[in-house]
């Protein structure tokens, strides 16, 4: 319903920009990267209703019109998030890079099988026949888990204005969100509540007791799950054709339920796989059950794999912390790996972009996996350095992501019609010395607390990665 | 002084140690993927299956041995190897391996996981594919760990380096399963008191899973039977765990058990009986010289270790003469390796056969070429020197077995995957290699990517 | 020297039981001798008695009573040294900790002697003789010094008799700068590698103040008394190092405590060959066995290191690390002579080579007169996998067959049929 309101709005705006009244913004004198074109200077960037609704030297700024002067600064689109889990209390942020010592896992392991097998004697077959898989939480809907923290504003100090958001752990993650990561409350923020399956095919307790300990055994529960899940299909298929009489009515699992807009393709299919033969892998399970043209999350080694990613119409979604395969693989299979061979495949995955956009291949970037002293900008720069352009560096920021979580219409780039989510800043962040100054969000303007600002420089830019 | 000073330079570089080549560009492996064409010209060969020949020829086309003879000629065009001083011998087969799994070996929480698939897991870049290929490897088995009673599917691998994962897949090689008897399906998982914990426990969950199975199939006996009669009715549930279980049951997919005491083995060769499968190999199985007329007399393979034991409890009767008394007897035995590590040199662990009980040249060779082959149903087409099989070969510098022994090029389907000639040619002095890749410390430490 | 009397067996475990026999002389003739270091005798003969080699040579006189051995079409070889191993302490390796003696408590250990529970009769170790191996060095593992390493003979009855140097050297597990387990040992001391760097060179320190009042002082410290030798160079320690900066780092350690040092392992040693070169030091290779290091390492490094060794001069021997693969030792060495090393050297490398790098050389190594009678009868080259060992002497007794072949002979008589 948000995303309705906001297109009639703008529909209404771009006919009559003066029928704004009391919820109007604007900012001129700006130097303005549109991202979608030219970069402007003393240009204006006129909002309505938090959608923006003209943009140039010569847009006419409502005599109402709140009004920043930004003279001497620049204006870029917030950058759109491809993948984190911005605006989840914490539990349900934790993925794999904060995950509990190991026993804790075991405990809580321990705790879950208890649970699930209440009841079921040790040595009954049950346990061994049809194991029940940890991981699954296809039912989950991220729009209702979301809880934005009072941290939120850091986030955005740092220029993400929107992300697709699902939970981190899982092999069926849940059904993600795409939001704006601006409150007051969690359906405020929502962009798109339903937008797509997030899946990884790895064992959900990062190894431990539980079933899946392998990726093998996960890539058996994402089987199995979807099995199922076309089994409800037939069974919905046939109790429909015999007019719903005559046979029990079909077993609606919430889990399997869940899962058949995804394999009716009415919900996009993201993968989370960083190394080579995990975006392999990703690619050719998503085939096996006809999920077209899936969306790889993390793909630290996606330059590997650029033939079968075309060959499968495949969009990526780099994550920014261009951790290392191994490290990033968790001990599993590659772990181990000498600090130089780290350095050697971090150096590696901050050239992926740049392979990606030389090969065409549509991507955008993800903050998820990033550790808390990385900052978006100082990673994009570490691509830049290796081979990105400026050109396609503001676009993976922006409208590439936008585009990919089905947003281009809606986020990426400061035009009149999009979601008014700009950063002001202070010099352009990708090619010199910038800070931001304001943030605006969902239309609101705020301003960047100085001292909350990400610290900048210091020992990256002493050891640099040249 | 400046060609004392290049001679130096030159020296220095001579005696620099030297990096590995690097993994095949796309390019390089594109010119590997068909099969191949090629005459070994005038070498010994070792054949597994019709003896030694010396002074022969080999004739590959597309990627099959299309003559063994004499002075054959090849046309005009076609790839020529001076075998003169070499030895040639079928493509060495690793019967039990582990290599190139991503993700863990074990889907070790169900003691029953026939689910996972080694398929879905195989990393076709992993080093120790090249490293094998270097030992002569042209065909290693995948297996899932022994952590269960029952395990997953495995894979029949070709090492052909470069190339994708499904180019690597032997063609129609049959779908096999891993069991695993005694003490690591034992011990897996039991502090969360997973059953079983005994051998007799291993043997019920074995026993109960086939009775399941047969359950199973029943249903879809009575789903497809009402669905011919125009019944409407709903599909039984798909049970991944269940159906390679079936497979077994119907005989096209096959058995092979991880198992070291020869109790436990005969209680497996019982539940076969009483189910009426066939059990393709015992793995390991240490003690299959206690039982070796039972094992004959139900036509199973050996896989087993040249001479490892006394590793674990159930190792303790391990004797390095069980290859060679399994082959006395009449049942075929095979060398293993289960380790990235051995892998590479079976052909040395295939003459400790001879060492140990004195077998002759061709059984310790069959035990790492045909006899594999056939324990994996694909010695019709590939395990010996033969006209109209796979051109999979290794030539050796010398005699294969002998204490100087090594190999020299491996070729698949009539292609050259490895090469040590030009292994030797691509290596880039350590100094340099250093310098691309690795870089120093202070660079990849300062870098605060990835740290916690 | 202990005195030891000289039983011959007629044959196998039956004899073992019957009534001691008397000493004989054992004379095998005819036979192709290998002595190691001299030239080959292409037919000849060679006597022992009381457990020494008393001749060998074209024209031997057999002395009157000796026992005579047919040697024709069979070889003699000196039996081998493997120079690291935990044969006799390790007996089976998992899940089973009651037969395993490697792995003390504690990081400094210097006290222990490893050799003092080498199990005479373990099934391992009659393995391990049975391949030809006739002396080995045992070395407990655990923490940064594990103990004191012996140099045993795999020979009957009892652990006395068959030590031949209980304190042949000190085992160091050498600090590892990629964290984790230095050398072969279990876990030792936490802190940086500099810090127990720092550790290390203070225990020596220690030692070294101690070692003055060694044997007078009221208040004996057995851990600093075992360590004088040792700590001022009058014994040899040896480092179990892997990586090459580690080996870097063992050198000058070495250097600075101006310890007589040999490594161990040293599996990177290809990538220090100068280093290791100049420091003069030897190196106890292996297990060949191992893979490379890396990744991007040549496939072949460790096999192709001991020529690489040989060629630099640098003493040298191949080991196994291993109990129950230790029989494999002559193996370790095929893979050596396959990659480069000389056929002779590679014999070298498992016979006299360990021998002289622990001081031993005059007792065992090479078949020479006055030599310990420890020594393989054989159908050929012992490093040729498919070589028969046909007997194996030890301080010139008859060495029984292994339990791998007992069993083998039992069920090669089981009958056909069953079930």
């Amino acid at each position: 319903m948000k995303i309705a309101s906001a297109l009639l709005l703008a529909a209404a705006c771009a006919t009559a920009a003066a029928q704004c009244p009391h919820n109007s913004y604007a900012i001129k004198n700006a130097t303005v990267i549109t991202v979608s074109g030219s970069r402007l200077t003393g240009a204006s960037v006129v909002m309505c209703n938090g959608v923006i609704t003209a943009v140039g030297a010569d847009a006419a700024i409502p005599a109402d019109a709140e009004v920043l002067d930004a003279t001497g600064l620049t204006v870029y689109p917030g950058f759109v998030d491809g993948f984190s889990q911005y605006g989840l209390p914490e539990e349900r942020a934790a993925g794999r890079g904060a995950r509990p010592d190991g026993a804790e896992v075991a405990a809580a392991q321990a705790r879950e099988i208890a649970a699930t097998l209440d009841g079921i004697p040790v040595n009954d077959p049950r346990r061994y026949l049809d194991p029940q898989p940890e991981g699954v939480e296809s039912d989950r809907r991220t729009a209702e888990l979301l809880d934005p923290p009072a941290t939120l504003h850091a986030v955005r100090d740092s220029g993400v204005l929107a992300s697709l958001v699902a939970p981190a752990d899982g092999i069926f993650k849940g059904e993600a969100a795409l939001v704006n990561l601006v409150g007051p409350d969690a359906p405020a923020m929502l962009i798109q509540p339903r937008a797509g399956q997030v899946i990884e095919l790895r064992p959900a307790g990062g190894g431990g007791d539980g079933y899946p300990a392998s990726v093998m055994g996960a890539v058996a529960v994402y089987r199995q799950t979807l099995l199922d899940a076309q089994r409800l299909q037939t069974e919905i298929g046939i109790y429909q054709k015999a007019g719903e009489k005559g046979l029990p009515p079909p077993h609606y699992d919430p889990k399997t339920s869940a899962l058949i807009p995804l394999l009716e393709h009415q919900q996009a299919a993201y993968f989370v796989a960083s190394d080579w033969d995990a975006i392999l892998r990703a690619l050719k399970l998503a085939d096996e059950f006809h999920l077209t043209t899936p969306t790889i999350i993390g793909a630290t080694e996606a330059d590997k794999a650029i033939p079968q990613l075309q060959a499968a119409h495949a969009a990526v979604l780099v994550s920014l912390s261009f951790a290392p395969a191994a490290a990033a693989g968790g001990g599993f299979g590659r772990g181990g790996a000498s600090p130089e061979e780290q350095a050697r495949q971090r150096q590696a995955a901050e050239a992926v972009p740049a392979a990606l956009a030389k090969a065409g291949v549509t991507f955008g970037f993800a903050t998820y996996g990033m550790t808390a002293r990385q900052q978006v900008v100082e990673q994009v720069k570490a691509a830049m350095r290796r081979g990105l352009s400026e050109a396609d560096a503001w676009k993976a920021l922006t409208l590439w992501p936008a585009q990919i979580v089905g947003a281009g219409n809606q986020l990426g780039s400061i035009e009149a019609g999009k979601i008014a989510n700009l950063v002001v800043a202070s010099g352009d962040p990708l090619t010199g010395d910038s800070s931001n100054q304001w943030i605006v969000a969902d239309g609101r303007l705020l301003p960047v607390h100085p001292a909350e600002r990400p610290a900048r420089g210091g020992d990256r830019a002493a050891g640099g990665t040249q | 002084m400046n060609r004392c000073f290049r001679y130096a330079a030159l020296l220095t570089l001579a005696a620099l140690p030297l990096a590995a080549q690097a993994y095949p560009t796309p390019q390089q492996a594109a010119g590997l993927a068909a099969p191949g064409d090629m005459l070994i010209s005038n070498a010994t060969v070792l054949t597994a299956s019709h003896g030694r020949l010396e002074n022969t020829s080999i004739l590959v086309r597309a990627g099959k041995i299309t003559a063994i003879g004499p002075k054959l000629t090849a046309p005009a065009g076609t790839p020529v190897i001076d075998g003169t001083g070499k030895f040639v011998i079928p493509g060495i087969i690793d019967e039990h391996s582990h290599t190139a799994v991503d993700g863990g070996v074990n889907e070790g929480a169900p003691s029953v996981s026939a689910m996972a698939r080694i398929k879905d897991v195989i990393n076709p870049h992993d080093i120790n594919i090249y490293r094998q290929l270097a030992g002569g490897v042209t065909i290693i088995h995948i297996f899932h760990g022994s952590a269960n009673e029952i395990g997953g599917e495995d894979a029949v691998v070709r090492l052909k380096w470069g190339l994708p994962v499904d180019e690597m897949l032997y063609p129609n090689a049959p779908q096999g399963i891993k069991f695993a008897l005694g003490e690591n399906p034992k011990q897996t998982a039991n502090p969360h008191g997973r059953y079983p914990a005994t051998r007799q426990g291993v043997n019920d969950a074995i026993r109960t899973t086939f009775i399941a199975a047969q359950e199973y199939r029943r249903r879809w006996d009575d789903y497809h039977a009402a669905v011919a009669r125009g019944e409407t009715v709903y599909p039984p549930r798909t049970n991944l765990n269940l159906e390679p279980i079936v497979g077994i049951l119907e005989g096209k997919v096959l058995v092979h058990s991880h198992s070291y005491v020869s109790a436990e083995m005969q209680g497996l060769i019982d539940i076969s009986d009483e189910f009426h499968f066939h059990i393709a190999t015992l793995e390991h199985c240490l003690e299959a010289y206690k039982i070796v007329n039972e094992i004959k007399a139900h036509n199973i393979g050996c896989s087993t270790f040249a001479d490892d034991w006394s590793y674990k409890m159930e190792a303790v009767d391990g004797i390095a003469y069980n290859a060679a008394l399994l082959e006395h007897k009449g049942v075929r035995a095979a060398i293993n390796s289960d380790s990235d590590e051995r892998a590479r040199r079976l052909y040395q662990d295939a003459a400790k056969v001879i060492h140990y009980g004195d077998v002759t040249e061709e059984q310790a060779l069959q035990t790492i070429t045909l006899n594999p082959a056939w324990m994996l149903g694909i010695d019709k087409t590939v395990g010996s020197i033969d006209v109209g099989k796979d051109a999979d070969l290794a030539i050796f510098n010398g005699d294969p077995f002998g204490p100087s022994a090594l190999v020299e090029k491996t070729i698949i389907d009539g292609r050259v995957f490895f090469d040590r000639a030009q292994d030797l040619a691509n290596r880039k002095p350590v100094a340099m290699y250093e310098r691309l890749f690795k870089p120093p410390l202070s660079l990849g430490l300062a870098d605060d990517g990835g740290g916690q | 020297m202990k005195s030891r009397l000289l039983w011959i067996l007629a044959a196998g475990a039956a004899a073992l039981v019957a009534q001691a026999p008397q000493p004989r002389a054992v004379a095998i003739v005819d036979a192709r001798i290998v002595p190691v270091g001299a030239p080959v005798i292409a037919q000849g003969t060679i006597v022992f008695a009381h457990g020494k080699i008393t001749a060998l040579g074209t024209h031997v006189e057999v002395p009157k009573g000796a026992e005579i051995i047919r040697g024709k079409g069979l070889a003699v070889y000196p039996g081998m040294l493997d120079a690291d191993t935990t044969v006799g302490i390790a007996e089976v390796s998992g899940h089973a900790p009651g037969t395993m003696d490697v792995n003390e408590l504690g990081d400094f250990n210097p006290q222990l002697v490893s050799g003092k529970s080498v199990n005479p009769t373990s099934d391992i170790l009659g393995t391990v003789r049975a391949n030809g191996v006739t002396t080995v060095l045992v070395a407990m593992r655990g923490g940064r010094i594990s103990a004191q390493a012996s140099l045993v003979d795999l020979g009957l009855y009892t652990n006395d008799e068959m030590n031949l140097e209980r304190k042949a050297a000190l085992w160091i597990n050498f600090p590892s700068s990629r964290g984790g387990r230095g050398g072969r040992g279990g876990a030792a001391a936490g802190g940086s590698t500099a810090q127990q760097l720092q550790q290390l060179a203070d225990y020596f320190a220690a030692a070294r103040r101690y070692a003055p009042i060694a044997g007078k002082t009221q208040f004996p410290q057995p851990a600093m008394a075992a360590m004088a030798p040792y700590a001022t160079g009058a014994a040899p320690v040896i480092f179990s190092v892997s990586s090459a900066p580690d080996i870097r780092a063992a050198i000058k350690f070495g250097q600075e405590q101006h310890l007589k040092f040999i490594l161990a392992g040293a599996l990177d040693a290809w990538q220090v060959i100068p280093e290791i070169k100049a420091a003069g030091c030897a190196v106890l290779y292996g297990p060949l066995t191992s893979m490379p290091s890396s990744e991007n390492d040549p496939y072949d490094a460790i096999y192709t290191t001991p020529a690489a060794l040989a060629r630099a001069g640098i003493p040298f021997a191949i080991v196994t690390g291993s109990a129950a693969d230790s029989r494999n030792l002559p193996y370790n060495a095929a893979l050596a002579e396959a990659y480069g090393l000389a056929p002779a050297a590679a014999l070298e490398a498992v016979t006299i080579s360990p021998a002289k790098i622990l001081g031993v050389d005059s007792q065992v190594g090479t078949l020479a007169v006055g030599k310990r009678a420890n020594l393989m009868v054989t159908s050929g080259d012992p490093l040729d996998p498919r070589t028969q060992i046909q007997s194996v002497y030890i301080d010139g007794l008859l060495m029984p067959p292994s339990k791998h072949k007992r069993l083998y002979d039992q069920w090669m008589a089981r009958p056909d049929g069953g079930k």
